[in-house]
C-alpha cells in the first residue's frame, strides 16, 4: 500500500483518518482494517468508528481521551498496519433478487439509459461480485461497488418518496438495498425478500463491511414469497460461502 | 423495579425520551442520537443525584401537559417553557418535589427552545442497543420508537429514594440565557481546503438565519453563499457532531444528534463540544454567526463547562439532614419567589486544562497482534 493517511481533527468530539479520494477495493480493505484494529484496542473515551470508502471517522468523548493521544495511535497503527499489509480474507454471501418489473420500477431507465436490455442488465447485475465499502444513511443501508462501467447510471433527478423496503438500487458505479422503507434516489431494479437488519439483534446487521456479495435472480414471486415468508420468522439463513 | 410516575395529557410539540445517545454502531448506520443538549441532561441527572445518562423527556418549544402518578423528585432543565405546577410557576436547573397529582403545563417559550423533565431515579424503558433514546426516522428506542402522545405512561427506575443523594447547585450559578442570537465556536475542517479564501472569510463574517426545514436531525441555515473551490460532493465520510456540512447550493446545515451516519458533503467546520447545548437551543428563525477557535481553546472551554459537574458532585450534596433545602412545591408556595435570577451563564470561573508534556509507552493489543506507541500528549499542534 502507498498510501499516506491525512489526520484532521473534525471539531473536538471527532478526528478523520482519510487515504485519497478513490473508491478502490484495497484502499477500502486497508480502512477496514486499521478501524477493526482500532475497534479490537476497545480504548475507554472513543465511542464509534465510522470506516468510510477510503477514509475514518473516530468520535470520542474529550473529558476521557484527547486528540493528540488519538492521532498518535493511528498515525502508528496506519504505519505498522501498512508494512506487513495482506488484503485480509473475505466471505460471499449470497442475495435473492427478484428483478419483476413490479419490484423493478427503474430497470427500464436504467435500460434506456444505459443501452442494455433487462435481461442484460440482470445478468451484470447478478454475475458481478460486489464489495461492501461502507453502511451508512439508514441503519444497515449497505454501498457496494464497484459496478462495471456500462451499468453506471446517475441518481434520479427528484427522489422518491417511498422506496419499499428490500429495493435493490443503482447509483453511479454503486449498487445498494434499502433496509426500511424510506424516501430515496437510487434507480431501483429489483428487490430482495430477506431481512438483513434487525435492531432487536445484538449484531443488528447481516453485512459487514469488507464483505462480498454475490446476487441471485429468483424465477418468480412465488420463490420470492417462500423466502420472505421464512425470513420474517428468522427462518432463512442466506448462502455464504467463506473464500 | 420500575413504577409507573407520569401520565401524559398532551405532549405538546415533540416531546421524546433521550438519553446521553447510543455509541458503538454509528458503522451500521446508527446515528449517535440522545438529547440534543446533553449538558442540560447531565446538569438534570446530577441534581437529582442519577447517573448522568439517565434517560429523560426532551421536549420542544411547546411544553407538554402531564400528571404525575406519585410523589417523586424532579428536575427540569435547559429552554425555559414556564413550566407550571398546578398552575404556579416552578423554578428550573433546581430539585422539586411534585406530590402525586400534581398537574405539570407549560406555557410561553421565554427563552431556548428544548427543556428536560429529569426524574429521581430516571425514566424506563427498554434498551435498544444499550440505550433508551428515540431514534424516530428508525422508529425504534423510547416509547415503540415515536414521540410522546396522550395517555402514554412513563415509567421510572425505582431506584430513586434512598440510594441517590440530592444536589444543589452553588449559589453563583445561575440560568442560562440563550438568547436569539447563537454566537458558535467551531473548529475548521475536516474539509475547509474544499473552500475558497472567499467563503471562509464569508462564514465568520455573515450572519445566518436559522430556517424551518430544522430537527433533530439538523439545522438548516440561510445566508450568504459559502463557495466551493470545485465540486461540493466528497466520497462519502463519517458525520461528526455539529458539523457544518455545505451542499451545492452553498447553504450550510448543522448536523445535530439524529444525523445521518456518513454524508457526501464537504464540512468546511465542526461546532465544538462545548456549543453544541446552545445550538439546541436554538429555534428557526433564530440567528447564527460562527467564530473559530483551535483544538486548545476548545478544550479550555470544555474544561471550564465542566466545572459545574465537579462542584455538584463535591460541593452541595443535598443529605436527608438538610432536606429542607429542596423546594417543596405543595407546601411551600412561599418559596417560589426566590425563583430564577437572570445573568450569568451556567459556568463558573474558566479553569485552563493542565497541560502535560511527559511522554509516556503503551502496549495495546488488538487481534492477537500487540502493537507499541509512544505518546507525546502534546505532540499534534
Amino acid at each position: 500500500m502507498n498510501i499516506e493517511p491525512l489526520i484532521t481533527n473534525a471539531g473536538d468530539q471527532a478526528i478523520t483518518i482519510n487515504f485519497g479520494d478513490t473508491i478502490d477495493t484495497q484502499v477500502s480493505s486497508f480502512v477496514f482494517e486499521i478501524s477493526e484494529s482500532l475497534r479490537g484496542f476497545q480504548l475507554d473515551g472513543i465511542l464509534d468508528i465510522i470506516p468510510s470508502y477510503c477514509s475514518i471517522m473516530i468520535q470520542y468523548d474529550p473529558l476521557v481521551i484527547t486528540s493528540s493521544y488519538i492521532h498518535t495511535i493511528c498515525k502508528e497503527l496506519c504505519s505498522q498496519i501498512k508494512s506487513n499489509y495482506q488484503s485480509k480474507k473475505s466471505r460471499i454471501i449470497s442475495i435473492p433478487v427478484l428483478y419483476e418489473k413490479e419490484y423493478a420500477s427503474d430497470i427500464e431507465f436504467v435500460s434506456s439509459h444505459t443501452g442494455l436490455s433487462t435481461d442484460e442488465i440482470i445478468k451484470i447485475h447478478t454475475t458481478h461480485i460486489y464489495t461492501i465499502f461502507m453502511i451508512g444513511f439508514t441503519p444497515g443501508f449497505p454501498y457496494m461497488g464497484i459496478s462495471p462501467n456500462k451499468l453506471t447510471v446517475p441518481r434520479k433527478t427528484t427522489p422518491s418518496k417511498r422506496i419499499l423496503a428490500g429495493s435493490i438500487g443503482l447509483a453511479e458505479n454503486q449498487t445498494g438495498i434499502y433496509p426500511i422503507e424510506s424516501a430515496g434516489g437510487w434507480q431501483i431494479i429489483g428487490n430482495t425478500p430477506i431481512n438483513f437488519f434487525d435492531i432487536s439483534l445484538s449484531n443488528p446487521s447481516l453485512f459487514n463491511i469488507g464483505d462480498q456479495v454475490k446476487f441471485e435472480a429468483l424465477n418468480n414471486i412465488e420463490e420470492y414469497d417462500s423466502i420472505k415468508k421464512l425470513s420474517k420468522n428468522n427462518k432463512y439463513k442466506p448462502t455464504i460461502k467463506n473464500v | 423495579m420500575t413504577k409507573s410516575v407520569i401520565k401524559i395529557i398532551s405532549p405538546g410539540l415533540l416531546s421524546t425520551i433521550q438519553d446521553l445517545g447510543r455509541y458503538g454502531f454509528q458503522h451500521l448506520g446508527i446515528p449517535e442520537s440522545g438529547a440534543m443538549d446533553k449538558f442540560a441532561l447531565r446538569v438534570g441527572n446530577s441534581l437529582l443525584g442519577n447517573p448522568e445518562n439517565r434517560a429523560a423527556i426532551e421536549i420542544t418549544g411547546i411544553g407538554p401537559s402531564l400528571i404525575f402518578l406519585e410523589n417523586i423528585e424532579i428536575a427540569i432543565t435547559g429552554a425555559n417553557l414556564s413550566p407550571k405546577i398546578n398552575g404556579s410557576a416552578i423554578p428550573q436547573w433546581q430539585n422539586i418535589l411534585i406530590s402525586k397529582n400534581d398537574h405539570l403545563t407549560f406555557e410561553d417559550a421565554i427563552d431556548g427552545f428544548r427543556s428536560y423533565i429529569c426524574i429521581k431515579g430516571g425514566i424506563d424503558c427498554p434498551n435498544v442497543l444499550g440505550s433508551k433514546s428515540t431514534f424516530l426516522k428508525g422508529q425504534f428506542g423510547g416509547i415503540e420508537g415515536r414521540s410522546l402522545k396522550e395517555n402514554d405512561i412513563i415509567l421510572a427506575n425505582a431506584d430513586r429514594n434512598n440510594i441517590l443523594h440530592s444536589k444543589k447547585l452553588p449559589p453563583e450559578y445561575t440560568n442560562p440565557i440563550y438568547g436569539n442570537h447563537h454566537i458558535l465556536r467551531i473548529i475548521l475542517g475536516p474539509q475547509n481546503n474544499h473552500f475558497t479564501d472567499n467563503a471562509l472569510s464569508t462564514l465568520v463574517e455573515s450572519q445566518y438565519k436559522i430556517t424551518l426545514e430544522s430537527d433533530r436531525v439538523g439545522y438548516r441555515l440561510e445566508g450568504p453563499e459559502l463557495e466551493h473551490i470545485d465540486k461540493p460532493d466528497i466520497l462519502s465520510d463519517g458525520s461528526p457532531p455539529g458539523a457544518i456540512q455545505i451542499p451545492g447550493n452553498g447553504q450550510p446545515t448543522i448536523l445535530m444528534a439524529d444525523r445521518g451516519t456518513t454524508g457526501g458533503y464537504a464540512k468546511i467546520g465542526t461546532i465544538i463540544s462545548t456549543d453544541i447545548s446552545q445550538i439546541a437551543q436554538a429555534s428557526p428563525g433564530q440567528i447564527i454567526t460562527f467564530q473559530i477557535v483551535n483544538q486548545e481553546e476548545a478544550s479550555a472551554l470544555r474544561q471550564a463547562q465542566e466545572q459545574i459537574f465537579i462542584d455538584l458532585d463535591n460541593n452541595y450534596p443535598i443529605t436527608k439532614s438538610n432536606k429542607q433545602n429542596l423546594l417543596h412545591i405543595t407546601d411551600n408556595k412561599s418559596k417560589l419567589s426566590a425563583s430564577t435570577k437572570k445573568g450569568l451563564p451556567l459556568t463558573s470561573n474558566t479553569q485552563q486544562p493542565q497541560s502535560s508534556q511527559k511522554l509516556f509507552r503503551t502496549t495495546v493489543t488488538s487481534k492477537k497482534t500487540t502493537y507499541t506507541f509512544d505518546l507525546d500528549v502534546n505532540e499534534i499542534e
